[in-house]
């Protein structure tokens, strides 16, 4: 479990208000910091800057100058370490999701969103 | 000596039919001929003089003095090299001469060594032999020109005998002509008697018996009087020799009696098509009467066609679905005002007449599209105010636009005013053109069969004489090898018809010919005929050869019959069966068009086939790839239109362009040079429309000049009409496909929104249970979206909806699943999802699901009845007892409504476990 005084800082791409403030909530929930971006171009903007970045959580219908799943391969491999949960309205081709990323369909189980955060960012502490 | 190859100048006919003529071989001597010979051998001082007559296999001597034998075979004939001399041929030694010192005359008894022959040339110029003196040494000053003289003045009096002999004999010519008629005809017999036993066509010879009736005699049965083998092979019938068809068949349906008996009575031929359930079998029949009127009989050639109409049946289911989507937007209607005449039209209407369109055409403007000969059909001012013209009539007109021919049937109703009197008709027209192809090509056809029976009886037949290779053939069977009837009645070696089969096909057709002379063996093979024109004719020959007693070829006679249009029809079906299945399964423009190229260029021996995308501003073609004959280059590639000629503007308009040969046609001829460069002499364009827009074009290429068949011709429209309406539902699915996958993502995206907003909402309230029942509802509802989603919305099948929503809430390992296939309609999707979910959410909570080891059997099935029900049963099992609930919560009633809200609803709390049980009508669960 992460230690207490340091909480893991999870990185929210979405550009829908109402889910940013859902996702920030159950991102929380799960005992994280969350940093939000609302395009794909702040996200790598962002990822550029700080290096204490353990897990992204992507909408995958974010506009951008880079789009959903593009988004998702390019932090897969500039930033390998990171951790990534999905979400979208239409499920992709699983085997177009980078290594060790997770899916979640819109309207999602919240109770599972959580266990998946929980779980990524106790692994590595 | 050489003489074993037939000799060209002794055999040849017209030589050989002036010998005949003359009748004088193995005549008796005449004093006449003796007296010549005698006064040679004194003239010419030599001990031998010969009258002699050259056949084909011999020479036969008139007179002769100091000779032996009255004839011998043509290897001992020195007379037969004087048949092509101009003058007399003189040998002065026999030994030294290459033709004759072989000669078993030269080489042995009587040893002769000199030889003077005068050809006896006829008034027609043609020589039968010679008159030759001979002696037994040589001489070489040869004969003195007296004596020279004296020969050919000999000669000539043998020639003067000869016809003399003839023209005697036409005293007697009306009895001999009649005694040969007698055997000619009896000749013909024989051989159509072989015919008749060796034709695989069913055939027989009937006599009509009828029985008086008030208006007029009616057909009451018929006798057979013969019948060929074949006719028991078709029919079944045994033994129909002398008797009644009604004892034979007793079923036998009477409209066979009529049309029969309508030949009979009238001498009209008829071809039909026709089933005889009796016998359970179809029937292509030709009927046509023979002999005296009075004696009413008629002959029938027929043919089983069982397997051929069973093949156009499944052309016609596979093509009914797309003929009726095509027809269905080709509806016009109208409304005629009797009173002045005018007709108000739809805009459809107009556009299935090609006029412009316009609310209202004067009578007269529409009747002037429809074919003079249709015109009887339609209703006049009397039948139109006494309403006898609402029968639907079907006839055809000329687009006032294209001019194209389209069959259009009308249907209509007055309407009356209080007085009863008709003041209007109101109707509908529709195109229905794609339906008359077939039977349009049908008719095409059986009048070039009829026109080809009157001509020749339908058969082309044959007797090859191998040993003088004289083939022997009627006037039919000539002209479809090219051979000039004339010839070919007087027999024409085997090559001249050979010539006439198709390149391709020739070496095999010689093998098989070959092979039939050395066994004495059956031929029947399907082959090709070119005509100089390029017109190709499929063929069906059928014979037999026979061996004389030594076992030498003797004779080879057959029969042949035109085959072309059933091939190409077989084959056009066929093609058109196959390119159903492959326009089903393509799911681009581009392949669906290339397929139909490919078949088009399959069925026509096209060079080259294939689809090329139009971009229409810039007026370029790009033809991704094409399919190739070998030896013929691709041309895959971008293309300029114009560069090419204006065809292009002819394809913008929808119409399918033409060209017979680039060089000729007015919209090629300028740029000509451009498609011969890549090999293309015909052509067809085919347009494959967007929106009235150019897209798309199938094109056939062929390097060498191509006439085509109007049945070729409708074969390619009918690809077209196909290809269009694939097009269109290729267009209309990927469309759908489009919106639904757009439709989905926004409602899921709501869906998140709905449960963002409530759980924002409800943020502050203590008891989240609520909240949490409430967003795993929700999430059930999506799942059953995205199984519906599957099937574009339609169905969704009964098994996936189950697993998708028990999996949401814990393992399918819990489950016991079973149930027939079914498709679920969209509603009842979304029903079955939110029951299923409520009752696994209580078994969690309450049931069996709470405890190790509980189990879900969860089960459907469909009970027949006057309305099919569908049940779903979902029995718990290894759980504490079932407890009903104290409270009806929202879960509750939701399990209470039932599927789609039937309320037909069993809830059984046992000790064992809940047992539920939910019905509903198979018409509102199932899509349809």
């Amino acid at each position: 479990m992460a230690s207490t005084e340091r909480r893991p800082v999870v990185l929210l791409i979405e550009n829908e208000p109402i889910q940013m403030m859902v996702l920030s909530d159950l991102i929380e929930e799960a005992g994280c910091d969350v940093v939000e971006a609302t395009t794909a171009a702040k996200a790598i903007h962002i990822l550029e800057q700080r290096t204490d970045i353990r897990v992204v959580v992507a909408d995958l219908d974010v506009r951008g100058s880079v789009m959903g799943l593009q988004l998702a391969a390019m932090i897969r491999d500039r930033w390998p370490p990171i951790e990534m949960i999905l979400t979208g309205a239409v499920k992709p081709d699983l085997s177009s999701i980078p290594a060790r990323g997770v899916f979640h369909d819109k309207p999602f189980d919240q109770g599972k969103l959580v266990q998946s955060i929980r779980t990524f960012v106790s692994a590595e502490h | 000596m050489n003489t074993l190859i037939p000799d060209w100048t002794v055999c040849q006919p017209d030589r050989l039919a002036a010998l005949d003529a003359l009748a004088v071989l193995d005549t008796a001597a005449e004093p006449g001929f003796d007296d010549v010979v005698r006064l040679a051998t004194r003239l010419c001082d030599v001990p031998v003089a010969l009258v002699s007559l050259v056949s084909a296999d011999r020479q036969w001597f008139k007179a002769r003095i100091g000779f032996p034998a009255s004839e011998t075979d043509l290897d001992r004939s020195v007379c037969k090299f004087a048949l092509s001399a101009s003058d007399l041929l003189t040998i002065p030694d026999l030994t030294a001469d290459p033709r004759t010192a072989d000669n078993p005359l030269v080489t042995g008894e009587p040893h002769i060594r000199f030889y003077v022959g005068a050809p006896l040339r006829l008034e027609s110029g043609l020589v039968v032999g010679s008159l030759c003196v001979i002696d037994t040494v040589p001489r070489p000053e040869g004969l003195t020109p007296e004596q020279a003289d004296d020969l050919r003045a000999l000669a000539r009096q043998v020639v003067a005998q000869l016809e003399l002999r003839g023209a005697l004999r036409t005293r007697d010519a009306a009895i001999a002509a009649e005694i040969r008629l007698v055997g000619d005809v009896r000749r013909s017999e024989a051989r159509y008697r072989s015919l008749f036993e060796k034709l695989d066509t069913g055939f027989c010879v009937i006599e009509m018996r009828f029985h008086d009736a008030p208006g007029g005699p009616v057909a009451a049965d018929y006798r057979f009087l013969e019948v060929n083998p074949a006719f028991v092979e078709q029919t079944g019938l045994v033994d129909a020799a002398g008797r009644w068809i009604r004892d034979l068949a007793p079923d036998h349906e009477q409209h066979w009696f009529d049309l029969y008996g309508h030949v009979a009575l009238t001498g009209e031929a008829v071809r039909f098509e026709n089933a005889a359930a009796s016998l359970d079998r179809w029937y292509d029949v030709q009927a046509f009467r023979v002999g005296e009127p009075e004696e009413r009989r008629v002959a029938i050639l027929f043919n089983d066609i069982s397997a051929r109409r069973a093949a156009e049946v499944a052309l016609q289911a596979s093509d009914s679905r797309s003929r009726l989507a095509q027809e269905a937007g080709q509806v016009g209607t109208f409304e005629l005002d009797v009173a002045s005449g005018d007709i108000v039209v739809s805009a459809e209407y107009c556009r299935l007449h090609g006029l412009p369109v316009a609310p209202v055409y004067p009578l007269a403007v529409v009747t002037d599209a429809i074919l003079t000969e249709d015109r009887a059909k339609l209703s006049t001012a009397a039948s139109r105010a006494d309403g006898s013209a609402a029968e639907p009539i079907q006839y055809r007109i000329r687009r006032v636009d294209d001019g194209s021919l389209r069959w259009i049937t009308r249907q209509w109703q007055p309407t009356r005013d209080e007085a009863g009197t008709i003041v209007r008709w109101f109707g509908t027209v529709r195109d229905v053109t794609e339906r008359h192809i077939t039977q349009e090509t049908l008719r095409i056809s059986e009048e070039r069969l009829s026109l080809a029976f009157e001509a020749s009886g339908s058969l082309g037949w044959w007797d090859w004489d191998i040993r003088n290779d004289r083939l022997y053939a009627g006037e039919h069977f000539a002209r479809m090898y090219g051979v000039d009837p004339d010839l070919a009645a007087g027999g024409a070696p085997l090559d001249a018809f050979v010539e006439g089969i198709h390149p391709d096909d020739r070496d095999w057709v010689g093998d098989r010919i070959r092979q039939a002379v050395a066994t004495a063996g059956e031929f029947a093979e399907e082959y090709r005929l070119l005509a100089s024109d390029g017109t190709v004719t499929w063929i069906f020959a059928r014979g037999r050869c026979y061996h004389d007693a030594e076992g030498q070829p003797l004779r080879y006679p057959g029969v042949a019959t035109d085959i072309t249009e059933a091939k190409y029809a077989d084959l056009r079906q066929g093609a058109l069966l196959r390119l159903g299945d492959r326009l089903r399964d393509l799911d681009t423009v581009a392949a669906l068009v290339q397929a139909a190229a490919e078949i088009m260029a399959e069925i026509l021996g096209a060079s080259r086939a294939g689809y090329g995308l139009v971009e229409p501003l810039e007026e370029i073609l790009d033809i991704p790839t094409d399919w190739c004959a070998p030896g013929v280059g691709s041309i895959a590639g971008r293309h300029g239109f114009r560069d090419y000629g204006s065809h292009i503007d002819d394809l913008k308009r929808g119409e399918i362009v033409l060209i017979d040969d680039v060089e000729r046609d007015p919209r090629s001829r300028a740029t000509a040079d451009k498609f011969l460069a890549i090999g293309i002499r015909t052509l067809i364009n085919v347009p494959v429309m967007e929106r009235a827009r150019l897209v798309g074009l199938g094109f056939v290429h062929y390097a060498q000049g191509r006439n085509f068949r109007p049945d070729e011709l409708a074969f390619v429209r009918t690809v077209t009409d196909r290809v269009q309406v694939a097009v269109a539902r290729v267009q209309a699915e990927q469309q759908r496909v489009l919106l639904n996958g757009e439709l989905s993502h926004r409602l899921k995206n709501t869906l998140a929104m709905v449960q963002g907003i409530a759980g924002q909402t409800l943020r502050g309230v203590p008891d989240q249970a609520p909240i949490r029942a409430f967003t795993e509802r929700l999430i059930a509802l999506s799942r059953a979206h995205d199984v519906l989603m599957q099937d574009s919305w339609a169905a969704a099948p009964f098994l996936s909806v189950v697993e998708k929503v028990l999996a949401l809430q814990t393992s399918l390992d819990r489950f016991r699943i079973k149930g027939p296939s079914l498709a679920l309609a969209p509603q009842a999707t979304l029903s079955l999802s939110l029951l299923l979910h409520e009752l696994t959410t209580n078994a969690i909570k309450y049931g069996a699901l709470s405890v190790e080891g509980g189990m879900v059997h969860v089960a459907w099935r469909v009970e027949e009845g006057a309305e099919s029900t569908v049940v779903l049963e979902w029995r718990e099992r290894g759980g504490p007892p079932a407890v009903a609930p104290a409270r009806r919560g929202f879960g509750a009633r939701l399990i209470l409504t039932g599927l789609v809200g039937t309320r037909d609803t069993r809830l059984d709390y046992s000790d064992t476990g809940l047992d539920a049980e939910f019905r509903a009508p198979i018409s509102q669960v199932v899509a349809l």
